[in-house]
């Protein structure tokens, strides 16, 4: 809330707040002292209304008092209930100022009398407290007390306040009213005043006038505002005029200064352009006067390889060979000057380190008209260039003699005409046609009429890169040649041209064909060997399969029956029949091991493989499950590694060739150590290693490979049973699965089997 | 079991013939055995067909032992056709064979051999096969309904 400041406020308000506040306070003053004056007055009627009513009272009770009749003194006060203003009265005796009778309008046993007091009339707290003395006949009776309630004084105050009140508000509505009109008289013409100079000093116009009726302080201050006014706008026309002309001075002034400024920057900036030109430029400048070196730049010095204090005023002499070359150059370009304004002429220099370059040398004078002042001299090395130019010679010459004495036939042609533009002497002699019947031929017409089209679709798109392929060339003599080029691009005599490298193959295509030919022929020999090969194995297998299942059947009677008979008729033979009977039994059981051993040996080749992952361990395990008995019998130990990996194989063909060694070092074991037999494994990068170790007899190198083969037995049938089928069945097995099977073994101390199986690469694989 | 379980067998070879009668005497088995020497004979016994048609003399077998290489009609043959027949199918029929071939077992088991046995070389062989047969089937086995 902003607080209120008179002094901010608007005049309208000032005056209407003085006019309001003087008449609010004559009103207060007026309104008070009414109220004060009506106040005492009925005041006083109450005072003297009461003293009545005591001294009424008291009369009455002059003879209960005189004869100190309570009783009577009581009836009488009882009258007063019908004044509804005396809530309390009492009597006191005149003899013991005790109080003798006493009557309250509404009975409150707490309220305490007070005691006899002189004469006195007191307002407290509402009320009126009265002691009046009693005379009878100017004699002492008594007195007596009355409290009367003052309530009438509090209603006529608060009446009171609420009109004066209601007078106030309307008073102040009336004034508001008047002032807010009287007001204008004032301000308006003072506002307008204030309106009028704070447009002036807005728009500083001082042209207008103000005019105002009255004749009063207002009209004064009218008038010498008015006046002031005048003064100014006449001041305020001088001063423009002056102005203007001031511009006008200032204006032309600028544009003079502006000029020169910027001929000043102009001349700043060709010399600065002059100057870095002077000491940039990748050419050596120098100021010459009388051939003596006056001012050079630093690319003259690092040109000639001098600092700056070397050459300065130094003549021109120290730079060239000898005199001779000195006078020559001054003489021609001097001379030469004289026509053109500017010469120049190719030389040598020699650098402060002693090594010649080579420059063109320009010079032109400073001032067209006054030799006098000087030459500019420039000087260009062109050592780099001559350089190059002579590199460019030498190789030039090289490829030209690589080109014309490259003992393979070469070409260049254009690659946008085709013509051929350059052969060398090998392909004049390769293809038999002259040096002026190839320079008008183009590159189709060396081409069969079958790849004409085709050499030239291709030979468009050749460009920016190599290209090698086989192609054929007719030679003069019309013989086709098979070739293999090589081109690229080459800029040749100022044309797009490619060079090509052409190498006949003619004689190594006919090699090659025949070789290959001889191959297939080869190839189609060894598959139709191996297709009869095969068929022979298989009928060679399934007829060894039919010839033992067929010996089974008469082996069976003769087993069989040798068997009834040596059981049941036993007794009827001699001892002679019985030895033989056995001899019977024995050869049987034999003859059945050796059938079952081929037949299990012919159907592993008529088996199809079910190949699928499998644990070795567990494939030990059921195998082993057969032989335990047997190696409990003989002591035997038995110890397989318990990572053995799982390989993709055919389970029966693992449990046959397992099934087969455990039974073979069971079979060749020693006689005076315990067998020991363990199966270990290990990871190659060819796939798997099994190696089935046995403590056995062990068998010399030379028969190393021969116990793979079938019916191939080291020892005989009495010292060592067997039928010589079981390894060879091992072999085929491990064949079978891709693998390979050897023997490593030490006579006397044990044999090592080694099975390499192929990593798990296909597991659906099928048999081959 | 009051009647002996009855056991036909199919078998084209006399000696063999002799050695499965006498291990089944040598094991002390009670079962009436009647033999058959072909294929034709064996399903003509079943069917009661022909000098077979007095079942008092031929009974239905309770267990048929199938040799499978014979001449004419073979063993799958003989299989083929008691299973595709309603009154024979259930009769149990275990391949009795020298051939371990794994073409012949597949086939077997494909048209519906119930068991496969191995033809023992020696006489003590098959007295313990005939043994294992009549424990098995007769004793622990419980055949279909009628058979």
């Amino acid at each position: 809330m902003k607080r209120f400041v008179f002094k901010n406020q608007a005049i309208k308000t000032k005056l209407v707040l003085i006019i309001m506040s003087t008449s609010f306070i004559a009103v207060i003053a007026a309104l008070i002292t009414y109220i004060s004056f009506d106040m005492a007055g009925i005041k006083n009627d109450l005072k003297k209304n009461a003293l009545l009513n005591a001294e009424l009272v008291g009369q009455y009770s002059v003879a209960p008092l005189l004869f100190g009749y309570s009783d009577e003194a009581r009836d009488i006060l009882s009258k007063l209930y019908s004044i509804p203003d005396i809530q309390d009265a009492c009597l006191y005796s005149a003899l013991s100022s005790e109080i003798i009778a006493s009557y309250q309008k509404t009975p409150d046993k707490s309220f305490v009398f007070p005691s006899l007091q002189n004469e006195s009339i007191i307002f407290s707290k509402g009320y009126l407290h009265i002691y009046h003395v009693i005379t009878f006949k100017e004699k002492y009776c008594g007195a007596i007390y009355l409290k009367i309630s003052a309530i009438a004084l509090k209603d006529r105050f608060q009446k009171n306040l609420l009109v004066s009140g209601i007078i106030i508000f309307l008073l102040f509505l009336i004034v508001y009213f008047i002032s807010s009109r009287l007001q204008k008289l004032i301000s308006v013409p003072i506002l307008k005043l204030a309106e009028v100079s704070e447009n002036l000093s807005i728009s500083q116009d001082f042209s207008n006038r103000l005019y105002y009726s009255g004749n009063d302080e207002i009209g004064i201050l009218y008038q010498q505002f008015d006046n002031l006014m005048f003064q100014i706008s006449q001041r305020q026309i001088e001063r423009d005029i002056a102005e203007a002309k001031l511009n006008t001075t200032n204006e032309q002034l600028h544009i003079e200064l502006t000029e020169r400024k910027q001929r000043e920057e102009e001349l700043k900036q060709s010399e600065g352009t002059i100057r870095s030109l002077f000491a940039a430029a990748p050419v050596g400048i120098g100021i010459l006067k009388d051939r003596k070196q006056t001012s050079i730049n630093s690319y003259w010095c690092k040109i000639l390889g001098y600092t700056e204090e070397n050459l300065l005023g130094k003549s021109t002499r120290m730079l060239y060979e000898n005199d001779n070359e000195w006078n020559r150059i001054g003489e021609v370009l001097y001379t030469d000057l004289k026509g053109k304004g500017i010469s120049s002429v190719e030389s040598r220099m020699i650098r402060s380190d002693g090594t010649l370059i080579y420059v063109i040398l320009t010079i032109a004078p400073i001032q067209q008209d006054n030799p006098s002042s000087g030459y500019l001299g420039i000087i260009h090395d062109i050592t780099g260039r001559k350089k190059a130019e002579e590199a460019l010679r030498i190789s030039e010459e090289r490829y030209r003699f690589l080109f014309e004495q490259n003992p393979v036939p070469m070409l260049i042609y254009d690659r946008n005409t085709f013509k051929l533009l350059a052969i060398n002497e090998v392909f004049i002699n390769h293809y038999g046609y002259s040096s002026d019947e190839l320079l008008s031929m183009s590159l189709p017409d060396l081409y069969p009429p079958e790849e004409k089209e085709r050499i030239v679709e291709l030979a468009k798109t050749l460009q920016s890169r190599a290209y090698v392929g086989e192609w054929h060339h007719i030679r003069k003599d019309g013989s086709v040649i098979t070739i293999i080029v090589t081109s690229n691009d080459l800029e040749y005599m100022g044309r797009e041209c490619r060079i090509a490298v052409i190498i006949d193959i003619t004689d190594r295509k006919k090699a090659e064909e025949e070789i290959q030919k001889l191959n297939q022929t080869l190839e189609y020999n060894v598959a139709e060997r191996t297709a009869q090969l095969v068929s022979i194995n298989k009928e060679l297998e399934s007829f060894s399969y039919s010839i033992s299942h067929d010996l089974r059947a008469p082996l069976r009677a003769i087993f069989g029956f040798s068997q009834i008979l040596s059981r049941r008729h036993r007794e009827s033979l001699n001892e002679e029949g019985r030895q033989y009977m056995d001899y019977i039994v024995e050869a049987s059981v034999r003859m059945e091991q050796l059938i079952n051993d081929l037949l299990n040996y012919s159907r592993l080749g008529r088996k199809s493989l079910d190949m699928r992952p499998l644990s070795l361990n567990k494939i030990i395990d059921t195998v082993y499950a057969d032989f335990k008995q047997r190696l409990e019998e003989i002591q035997a130990r038995f110890a397989v590694d318990n990572d053995l990996p799982v390989i993709s194989g055919d389970e029966s063909l693992l449990r046959q060739i397992f099934t087969n060694l455990i039974e073979n070092a069971i079979t060749y074991r020693r006689n005076d150590v315990p067998l020991e037999i363990g199966i270990h494994s290990e990871t190659v990068s060819e796939g798997y290693l099994l190696k089935i170790v046995d403590n056995g007899i062990g068998i010399p190198r030379e028969y190393w490979e021969k116990i793979f083969k079938i019916f191939q037995r080291l020892h005989s049938e009495e010292a060592y049973p067997g039928t010589g089928i079981g390894l060879a069945t091992v072999k085929k097995a491990v064949s079978l699965l891709n693998g390979t099977v050897w023997v490593d073994s030490v006579v006397g101390q044990g044999s090592t089997f080694i099975i390499s199986l192929p990593p798990n690469k296909n597991q659906n694989g099928k048999p081959s | 079991m009051e009647n002996p379980a009855k056991i036909l067998l199919v078998e084209d070879n006399q000696m063999d013939i002799i050695l499965t009668l006498d291990a089944f005497r040598e094991a002390k088995l009670k079962n009436e055995i009647k033999v058959v020497r072909n294929g034709q004979e064996a399903l003509d016994y079943l069917l009661g067909r022909n000098k077979f048609n007095d079942r008092t003399i031929y009974p239905m077998p309770n267990l048929i032992l199938l040799d499978l290489k014979m001449p004419g009609i073979d063993g799958f043959e003989v299989l083929r056709q008691i299973k595709s027949t309603e009154v024979l199918k259930r009769i149990p029929v275990i391949i009795l064979t020298s051939s371990k071939e794994e073409g012949d077992r597949t086939l077997s088991y494909d048209i519906g051999a119930n068991s496969y046995l191995l033809k023992p070389v020696s006489f003590d062989g098959f007295t313990d096969v005939v043994k294992k047969i009549d424990d098995y089937w007769f004793t622990l086995n419980i055949n279909a309904p009628g058979v």
